[in-house]
């Protein structure tokens, strides 16, 4: 039996490792040779994990020959127009200037009920409202509403916005974090004179301390937490 | 890039472990099949010390060839040459020739199998 756990523990870590090595976009919306690798290795895994019977290896190299060859499918179709053809598809356009492409629909054995409760559920409630509904290879779908249905921006009501910045982190429960500092060019004495500036004397007291995307200091001291 | 690299790497590692593990189990299958015809020979000829001796020499070679080989091989067809060998050393020992004969065979046909199922052919790959 503690066999049992050992393999499980091992297969797990190398699981991890090849779902780290294969990417982000694995663990998010999958493309179809995407989903078929994670189907299959989750299959892979769990086989000799309980029968002992079969070398571990048996698991693992089959695991490193779908992570090779989804490493190179996914690597030809980012270089060939050809390749992500074939292996993803093209995005079919469902509804088009409007009018609902009835072949495509067909095309896709999508039912008009299931389209209607797509749009219901991206917030469309009328056919006429929307000029374009794409369902793209990753199975969800995308739509273009007409122009005066699309909700206004800042931009159309000519309100000015400074530009947000990325928030950084310089002070996480107590230490501070060098690196974060070098990126916005400043250094700790001038981080000292913010914390002195809202009478901190030490980095300690502090469990976060950031600048956020208004460019404002911001921190928590840690006796606030509960 | 960085994952195409590493992942490339591990497959080369694998590709010539595997290269490796297949070159061993070769090289311990003819080692084994050896014997085999030894103690077959000695059976034959009724020798039943020289027999003894030889299963003997296989059961020691076995038990440490078999500590690597179930890195790579399946167990159940391992115990099945265990289960054998077992019972042709008390075969020899109790020299039931007929009994011995047909369990050398048996041991033979299950070390051949070993190497037959890594081999890369058509009907192993469907």
């Amino acid at each position: 039996m503690l066999i049992i756990l050992f393999r499980s523990i091992v297969l797990y870590f190398v699981v991890v490792f090849i779902m780290r090595i294969m990417g982000k976009r694995q663990i998010g919306q999958l493309q179809p040779y995407e989903l078929v690798i994670a189907l299959m290795i989750s299959e892979l895994a769990a086989m000799p994990m309980q029968n002992t019977g079969i070398p571990l290896f048996y698991g693992i190299i089959p695991i490193i020959t779908l992570l090779v060859l989804q490493v190179m499918i996914s690597t030809l179709q980012l270089k060939s127009e050809i390749a992500r053809l074939i292996l993803c598809g093209q995005p079919s356009i469902l509804i088009e200037k409007g009018k609902i492409n009835i072949k495509e629909l067909k095309n896709n054995r999508i039912n008009l009920n299931d389209l209607l409760e797509e749009l219901r559920l991206k917030d469309y409630y009328n056919l006429d409202d929307i000029e374009y509904a794409i369902l793209e290879t990753r199975g969800q779908i995308t739509i273009i509403p007409k122009s005066e249905m699309e909700p206004a921006t800042r931009k159309d009501l000519n309100l000015k916005a400074s530009q947000n910045m990325l928030p950084v982190t310089l002070i996480l429960d107590g230490r501070i974090n060098d690196r974060n500092l070098k990126l916005i060019k400043k250094d700790k004495a001038w981080l000292n004179k913010q914390l002195n500036k809202n009478n901190i004397y030490s980095a300690d007291q502090i469990f976060l301390a950031l600048l956020d995307s208004q460019g404002r200091f911001v921190y928590q001291l840690k006796k606030e937490g509960k | 890039m960085k994952n195409v690299t590493i992942s490339l790497i591990i497959f080369i590692i694998m590709v010539i472990s595997i290269a490796f593990s297949i070159n061993y189990l070769n090289k311990v299958t003819d080692d084994l099949g050896r014997l085999n015809d030894e103690i077959e020979q000695y059976i034959t000829d009724i020798n039943w010390d020289k027999a003894y001796k030889s299963s003997i020499e296989y059961t020691e070679k076995w038990k440490d060839y078999s500590e690597k080989l179930k890195l790579f091989v399946d167990h159940q067809e391992m115990d099945k040459i265990e289960t054998e060998l077992w019972k042709l050393i008390q075969y020899i020992k109790e020299k039931a020739k007929e009994e011995a004969l047909a369990s050398i065979h048996v041991l033979k046909y299950l070390v051949d199998h070993i190497s037959e199922l890594e081999k890369v052919n058509i009907q192993n790959i469907l």
